[in-house]
C-alpha cells in the first residue's frame, strides 16, 4: 500500500504538514516538526529511488483517474535522483534553520517561516514527481510564491531583502506567465496536458503554434533556472535571503527548473522536432557566456554571499553546456553536476550562514583571519570551495571530468577542444574568486570582535555536507552510472521508443 | 614491511595524512610528526620492492569503467626520484623545526607527499591528481611569505600551475579518447603523421612546471617571495616532479635538446644582474633544470642516468643554498646583495655550508655536482652533439658565476656591512639557529658523501652503469675550466669590470602579462562595461520615450532606479523570447 | 677592496680573509692551480690518455677547457651587464610601494623572524 503510493507521498506529506507547522507555537517545535517531515520525505524518496532503479519508472494516478483524463504522477530515474536530492537538502537545511532562524527571522514569523519552507519543499518535489504539464506550472508557482515570502523574511537583518524579493516576484511571475502561455498554446493544438500524451499527439505536428509554444516554454523555464541573461533576479535574492533559505534555494530551485527543462525538451518535444536544436544552440552559447560573465563578476564582489550567488549562475552554465551536447553523456554530465553542485553550494552557503551567525556579516572583510577563529567552518568552506574549482577528490572534479569527457565525445558546431579549453579557463576564474576568500580566511590577521560560538545544530549539517562533497569525489562510480541510466531513459523517451511504459 | 600499515599503503598518503595531522600540534609536535612520517614513508616504499626499468613493481591496481588505476609503480626511475623527495622532505622538516609556521609545516609535508605520489604514480590520472595537489598545497607556502606582493605572486603562480594541470587533464582525456593506454609511459611527439597534438599538449603541461623558456617566470616570480623556510620547500619538488614526468614520457625527444640548452643559457645573464640573492638562486634553478631537460632530450641510458643523478644531487645542493640564504634572511631580514656582506665573521657555519653547496653546484671534483653533471656533458659528447656540448660548457661557467661565486661572495664576503663600527656599535647578526644548522649540515654531508663516494648514487640510477667520474681526464679538464673562470672573476673585480650590485627589479617575459597584458585586460573590461552601459542607456531612452509617450506610467522619482532594474530584466526576457521565437520559426 | 661607496671598517674588525696576505695568496693559488691542471691535461694528451670526441679546435686541444672557462666567464660578465640597460627598473616597478614593504608575519606563534634581526636575542 505504502509502496504503491510512493511517487505521491513525498509531495503530499510536506504540503499537508505545512498548515500544521503554522499552528505550532514556537521556533524549536515548528522547526523540529519540519525537520521530521523532511527526514520522512528523504526516506520515502530514497525508497522511491531504489524502486525506480530496480523496476524502472513508476506511475500513480491521482484519485484513481487513469491518464490521459486524470493527473498522473510519473517518476523515472532522473526524477527520483532529483527528488532524493531535494529531500536530502531539506533534511540538512531544516535542522540548521532552527538555530539560524533565531538570529535571522523575526520571532513572531518563525512558524510561518517553517511552514513556507515546507511549502517550497512540497512544490519542488511536485514539479519533479508530476507527469502532467499543467501540474508542473502549479507546483512551480507554489514553490515560487513561497520562495518570495522566504526571501522577504531576510528583511530583519537587511531591508534590501524586500527589493530583492520584489524583483524576484516580478521576474518569476513573468517567467511563469511565459511558461503557462506556452502550455496554453500546446493545449490548443493537442487538447491534452499529460506529458506522454502530449508527446504522442505532437508527433508529426509542426506548425507556428507549436513553435511559439516551444519558444515561450524555453524562455519561461530559462528564467526560472537563471540562464544568462535571465539570471538577474538570482544574485540579490540569494544574497539577502536568510542563510538557510539561500542554502536550500541554491541547491534545489534552479536544479528543479533544469529538471523541468529536461522533461519538456526530451519527454514532451523530443528529437523528431527540428526546432529542438534552438534550445541546444541557446544553451551552448548562453551557457558559455554565463560561465565567464558571472565568474568575472564574482571575482570583483566584496560580499561572499554575492560571490557565491554569481558563481551559481556560472555553474548553471556548465549544466546547460552539458545539456547542449544533446547526447546521453552530456545530459548525464549535467545531472551529475546538478547533484554535485547542489551538495557543494549547500556546503558553502551553510558555512557562510555559520559565519553570519557568529559575526553578523557576510562581507569579505568579516572573513579576515577566520581560519584561526572558526577552524571548522573554514575547513568546511574550503572543501566546498575546492569542489567548486574542481580539485580532484572532490565532487566538483567528477563533474568537470564527466563534462569534459562528454564534450570530447560529441559532435558540435564549436570544436570540442575549444569548449574544453573554455571549461578550463572558467575554472581558473573560480580559482581566483575562491582563492581570494581563502587568502582572507587563512592568511590575514583577524580583526574586530570575537565570533559567537556556532551551535552544534548548525555545525553538524555543514560538516555532513562537506563530508558528502568529498565522498562524491571518491566514490563517483555510483552517481555517474545512476545519472547515465537516468539520461538514457530521458533521451529514449524523446526518441520515441520505450517511453510509454 | 611495516606491520601496522595495510600492505599496499602509498607513502604519499602517509605524508599527506601527517601533513593534515600537523595542523593540530605545536611546532615541536609538528616536527616530530614530520620526521616520523618521512621515515615511515621511506620504509614503506622500500618494503614494497623496486623493479628494474621496464619491469616495475605495481600495487593497488583497480579498474574503474575500463580505466586502469595504478597508484603505485616502483621501478628504478620512479624510486630514485621518490627517494630524493623523501630526503628533501626530511631536510625541510628539520630546517623548519622552529621557523616554519603552521601553514608552511603542514602544507610542506602535503606538498612533499604529492611529489612522491606523482613520482610513484603508474597511471595518468593518478599523476594528474598529485600534480594538482602539488600546485594547490605549494601556493599556501608562497602566501605564507606574507605581504600583498606574496599574495599576488601566489595568485599568478596558482593560475599558471592550475593551467598546467588542466592542460595535462585535457591531454590525458584526448589520449584516452583515442584509445591510448591509461599507464603513464612514453609518448611519441613526432610520429609518421607529423607532430602529435595530444603529446604536444602533455609536453606543454609538463613544460610549464619544468620551466621551459617563456613558461618559466612563475618560478622567479614566486619563490623569492616565500619565507626563508618556504623557499627551501618550494625548491625541491614541483620542478623535479616535472623532470621525472619528462624523463618518463619524453626521453629521447629531440626538441628537448635545444629547449634545455636555451634554459641553461638565458638565466645566466638574468642571474648576473639580479640583486635579490634568492632570485639569483631561482634563476640558477632554471639553469640547472636546463641541464636535465637537455639530458632527457639526448635520451641515451647514460643521459637518462645523468638527468636522474643530476636531479638527485641538485635537490640537495639547491636546498642547501636556499637554506643558507634562508638563514641569512632570518638573521638580517634581507637577501639583497646590496645590503649584505661580511657575514662570514659571525655566521661561520652557515658560510661553510653555503660554500659546500656552491662548490657542489659548480661541479668541483669531490662535490656532488661533479659526479652528475659530467655524465650529461659526456652523454652530449658521445652523441657528437657539438653545439649542445659547447652550450653546456658555457653554462657550466655561468653556474660558477652566479651560484658558485656570486651567492657566497656577496652574502658572506665582499663589503662588510655589519661591522659594529659602521652600525653605531650594533652587534653583528648571530649564527643561524641549531635546527637550521643541523638541516644544512645534513644536506652538506650528502653533497660530500656523493662527491667522495659516487657509487652511493650510481646504485640508485635507472640503468646499469660502469661510469667512473674520477678519471684523471675528467678531473683535469673540469678543474682547468673552473680555475681559469675564477681567475677571470678575480681579474674582472680587480679592474672594476664586474658590475656593481644595484637595487632594482629586472624585467622578464612575465612583463608582457603583468604590464601590457594587465592593461589590455583592464581596458577590455572597461570597454565591455562602457558598451554595455551605452546599450542599456539607449534602450532605456527608447523605452522611456515610448512609455512617456503613452503617458500611462507615473512613478515616484526616488524609486525610479529600482523599478528600472526590474524593467530591464523584463525587457531582457522579452528580447530572449523574441530571439527564441525567431530561431524556432526559422529553423 | 673598498671604494668611496663602501667606507672602510676598523682593522681589528677584519677577518683573515680580508688581509692583504690572503688576497696575495689567492692571486698565486688560483692561476697556479689552473696552470697545474692545464699541464696535467697536456701530459695526459701526450700520453694519449684522453678521449676527445671532437676536433683540434675543441677538446682534442688540451687547454681548450681553460680557455672555455676564462672566455665564457668574461663574456657573461662583460656582455651580460649590458642587459641592465634594457630590463632594469626601480624596485617598486611592479607593485608600487608594496614591493619594498617588510614581510608581515602570518602566524603569531612564530616570533623568530621578527625578533632575530641581528640586534636582539631570541
Amino acid at each position: 500500500m505504502l509502496l504503491d503510493d510512493l511517487p505521491v507521498l513525498p509531495v503530499i506529506l510536506p504540503l499537508v504538514a505545512a498548515p500544521v507547522c503554522l499552528l505550532l507555537p514556537n521556533n524549536r517545535l515548528a522547526g523540529s516538526f519540519a525537520t521530521l517531515v523532511a527526514w520522512i520525505a528523504l526516506v520515502l524518496s530514497a525508497m522511491l529511488l531504489h524502486t525506480v532503479a530496480v523496476v524502472g519508472p513508476v506511475e500513480y494516478a491521482l484519485g484513481g483517474w487513469a491518464s490521459p483524463l486524470g493527473i498522473i504522477y510519473r517518476v523515472d530515474l532522473a526524477g527520483a535522483i532529483v527528488m532524493t536530492l531535494v529531500a536530502l537538502m531539506a533534511s540538512v537545511t531544516f535542522p540548521y534553520a532552527i538555530e539560524s532562524a533565531r538570529e535571522e527571522i523575526v520571532p513572531s514569523q518563525t512558524s510561518a517561516f517553517f511552514a513556507m519552507f515546507l511549502i517550497v519543499f512540497a512544490g519542488l518535489m511536485g514539479v519533479v514527481a508530476t507527469g502532467d504539464a499543467f501540474n508542473v506550472f502549479v507546483f512551480l508557482e507554489i514553490s515560487s510564491l513561497s520562495t518570495y515570502t522566504l526571501v522577504a523574511m531576510g528583511a530583519k537583518r537587511d531591508r534590501r531583502a524586500l527589493t530583492a524579493a520584489f524583483t524576484y516576484l516580478v521576474l518569476g511571475t513573468i517567467g511563469a506567465t511565459f511558461f503557462v502561455i506556452g502550455l496554453g498554446l500546446l493545449y490548443q493544438v493537442t487538447g491534452t496536458l499529460n506529458m506522454i500524451d502530449l508527446h504522442d499527439r505532437l508527433a508529426g505536428v509542426d506548425n507556428k503554434v507549436v513553435r511559439a509554444g516551444y519558444a515561450f516554454i524555453l524562455t519561461g523555464l530559462g528564467l526560472k533556472l537563471a540562464m544568462f541573461p535571465l539570471h538577474r533576479w538570482l544574485p540579490a535574492a540569494y544574497t539577502y535571503a536568510p542563510s538557510p533559505v539561500t542554502a536550500f534555494l541554491a541547491s534545489t530551485s534552479t536544479k528543479v527548473a533544469i529538471y523541468a527543462m529536461l522533461r519538456f525538451l526530451f519527454t514532451v518535444f523530443g528529437f523528431n522536432f527540428g526546432f529542438i536544436d534552438v534550445a541546444f544552440t541557446f544553451f551552448l552559447i548562453l551557457g558559455l557566456i554565463g560561465m565567464f560573465y558571472a565568474s568575472l563578476i564574482a571575482i570583483f564582489r566584496e560580499d561572499v554571499k554575492m560571490i557565491l550567488a554569481y558563481s551559481s549562475v556560472a555553474q548553471i552554465g556548465y549544466m546547460l553546456l552539458g545539456i547542449s551536447f544533446a547526447t546521453v553523456d552530456g545530459v548525464a554530465a549535467a545531472l551529475v553536476h546538478v547533484v554535485n553542485h547542489a551538495v557543494m553550494k549547500t556546503t558553502l552557503f551553510l558555512a557562510v550562514g555559520a559565519v553570519f551567525y557568529a559575526l553578523g556579516s557576510h562581507r569579505l572583510s568579516a572573513y579576515r583571519g577566520l581560519g584561526k577563529r572558526m577552524p571548522v567552518t573554514t575547513a568546511v568552506f574550503l572543501i566546498g570551495g575546492l569542489s567548486l574549482i574542481g580539485v580532484p577528490l572532490t565532487g566538483g572534479f567528477i563533474s568537470k571530468w564527466v563534462l569534459v569527457a562528454a564534450a570530447f565525445n560529441s559532435v558540435l558546431a564549436v570544436p570540442s577542444l575549444v569548449i574544453v579549453l573554455m571549461i578550463v579557463a572558467s575554472s581558473l576564474l573560480a580559482v581566483a574568486y575562491i582563492g581570494r576568500i581563502a587568502w582572507t580566511m587563512l592568511l590575514e590577521e583577524p580583526v574586530g570582535r570575537q565570533p559567537k560560538p556556532v551551535p552544534m545544530m548548525m555545525v553538524v549539517p555543514m560538516v555532513l555536507m562537506a563530508a558528502l562533497t568529498i565522498y562524491l569525489g571518491i566514490d563517483a562510480a555510483t552517481l555517474v552510472s545512476l545519472c547515465r541510466q537516468a539520461a538514457e531513459t530521458l533521451l529514449s523517451t524523446g526518441l520515441g521508443f520505450g517511453g510509454t511504459s | 614491511m611495516i606491520p601496522f600499515l595495510p600492505a599496499e599503503t602509498n607513502p604519499a598518503i602517509i605524508l599527506m595524512v601527517a601533513g593534515v595531522l600537523m595542523v593540530f600540534f605545536g611546532p615541536r609536535g609538528r616536527g616530530i610528526i614530520g620526521v616520523i612520517a618521512v621515515a615511515l614513508g621511506f620504509l614503506q616504499m622500500y618494503s614494497l620492492g623496486v623493479g628494474p626499468m621496464g619491469d616495475a613493481q605495481m600495487y593497488g591496481i583497480t579498474e574503474v569503467a575500463g580505466y586502469e588505476f595504478i597508484p603505485l609503480r616502483l621501478d628504478k626511475l620512479s624510486v630514485v626520484f621518490a627517494t630524493i623527495f623523501h630526503i628533501a622532505a626530511l631536510v625541510n622538516v628539520i630546517y623548519g623545526w622552529q621557523g616554519a609556521t603552521k601553514v608552511e609545516a603542514s602544507m610542506g609535508i602535503v606538498y612533499a607527499g604529492s611529489a612522491i605520489g606523482g613520482a610513484l604514480a603508474g597511471d595518468l590520472l593518478t599523476l594528474f591528481v598529485f600534480w594538482e595537489i602539488a600546485a594547490i598545497s605549494s601556493v599556501f607556502i608562497i602566501w605564507a611569505g606574507g605581504g600583498h606582493a606574496a599574495f599576488k605572486a601566489g595568485m599568478r603562480y596558482l593560475v599558471i600551475q592550475v593551467m598546467s594541470g588542466l592542460l595535462l587533464l585535457a591531454g590525458i582525456a584526448l589520449h584516452l579518447v583515442r584509445g591510448g593506454s591509461s599507464e603513464f609511459g612514453a609518448f611519441k611527439l613526432v610520429g609518421e603523421a607529423g607532430v602529435d597534438p595530444v603529446a604536444a599538449l602533455i609536453l606543454f603541461a609538463f613544460g610549464i612546471k619544468a620551466c621551459f623558456p617563456i613558461l618559466h617566470t612563475w618560478l622567479q616570480d614566486s619563490y623569492p617571495k616565500a619565507s626563508g623556510v618556504g623557499a627551501v620547500m618550494l625548491s625541491a619538488f614541483t620542478t623535479k616532479l616535472a623532470i621525472y614526468a619528462l624523463a618518463r614520457g619524453f626521453a629521447g625527444t629531440d626538441i628537448l635538446i635545444p629547449i634545455g640548452a636555451t634554459m641553461t643559457v638565458f638565466p645566466v645573464f638574468f642571474a648576473l644582474i639580479e640583486n635579490d640573492l634568492r632570485k639569483v638562486l631561482a634563476y640558477s634553478l632554471n639553469n640547472q633544470l636546463g641541464f636535465m631537460v637537455c639530458a632527457i632530450g639526448i635520451g641515451t641510458p647514460l643521459a637518462i642516468n645523468g638527468a636522474a643523478a643530476h636531479a638527485f644531487v641538485h635537490i640537495t645542493y639547491k636546498a642547501l643554498l636556499f637554506m643558507g640564504m634562508g638563514a641569512v634572511l632570518l638573521r638580517t631580514g634581507t637577501t639583497k646583495a646590496t645590503d649584505l656582506g661580511g657575514l662570514h665573521k659571525s655566521m661561520p657555519w652557515t658560510t661553510a655550508f653555503t660554500i659546500v653547496g656552491a662548490m657542489s653546484i659548480s661541479a668541483f671534483p669531490l662535490f656532488s655536482g661533479f659526479v652528475a653533471k659530467s655524465m650529461i656533458t659526456l652523454a652530449a659528447a658521445e652523441e657528437h652533439m657539438l653545439l649542445a656540448w659547447l652550450v653546456l660548457l658555457f653554462a657550466s661557467a655561468g653556474v660558477l658565476e652566479h651560484s658558485g661565486i656570486k651567492i657566497p661572495y656577496f652574502a658572506f664576503f665582499a663589503h662588510d656591512r655589519f661591522a659594529p663600527s659602521l652600525r653605531n656599535g650594533a652587534p653583528r647578526p648571530k649564527e643561524a639557529p641549531l635546527s637550521m644548522l643541523i638541516a644544512m649540515g645534513l644536506a652538506a654531508f650528502l653533497c660530500l658523501l656523493v662527491g667522495f663516494y659516487p657509487p652511493v648514487l650510481y646504485g640508485l640510477l635507472p640503468y646499469e652503469t660502469d661510469y667512473h667520474a674520477y678519471t684523471l681526464e675528467h678531473v683535469a679538464t673540469q678543474m682547468q675550466l673552473l680555475m681559469f673562470a675564477i681567475f677571470a672573476f678575480m681579474l674582472l673585480v680587480r679592474f672594476k669590470l664586474y658590475p656593481p650590485e644595484v637595487r632594482s627589479v629586472n624585467l622578464d617575459v612575465d612583463w608582457f602579462w603583468r604590464v601590457p597584458g594587465r592593461k589590455a585586460l583592464m581596458a577590455a573590461v572597461q570597454m565591455t562595461a562602457d558598451v554595455w552601459h551605452a546599450i542599456w542607456a539607449a534602450l532605456r531612452d527608447i523605452t522611456g520615450q515610448v512609455l512617456s509617450g503613452i503617458g500611462a506610467v507615473h512613478r515616484p522619482g526616488g524609486l525610479l532606479a529600482r523599478y528600472w532594474t526590474v524593467g530591464y530584466t523584463a525587457l531582457t526576457t522579452a528580447a530572449v523570447l523574441a530571439v527564441a521565437l525567431l530561431l524556432a520559426f526559422l529553423s | 677592496m673598498s671604494d668611496e661607496q663602501h667606507p672602510d671598517i676598523l682593522p681589528e674588525e677584519r677577518s683573515i680573509f680580508e688581509t692583504p696576505g690572503w688576497i696575495r695568496f689567492m692571486w698565486f693559488f688560483v692561476p697556479g692551480t689552473g696552470l697545474f691542471f692545464a699541464l696535467m691535461n697536456i701530459v695526459l694528451a701526450v700520453l694519449h690518455k684522453t678521449h676527445p670526441h671532437f676536433g683540434w679546435l675543441f677538446d682534442k686541444n688540451p687547454v681548450f677547457y681553460g680557455i672555455v672557462g676564462f672566455v665564457s666567464f668574461s663574456f657573461i660578465v662583460l656582455v651580460g651587464q649590458h642587459l641592465r640597460k634594457i630590463v632594469m627598473r626601480p624596485e617598486d616597478y611592479y607593485d608600487g610601494p608594496e614591493a619594498t614593504m617588510p614581510r608581515i608575519n602570518t602566524d603569531d606563534e612564530v616570533r623568530m623572524r621578527s625578533i632575530s634581526l641581528g640586534e636582539t636575542d631570541e
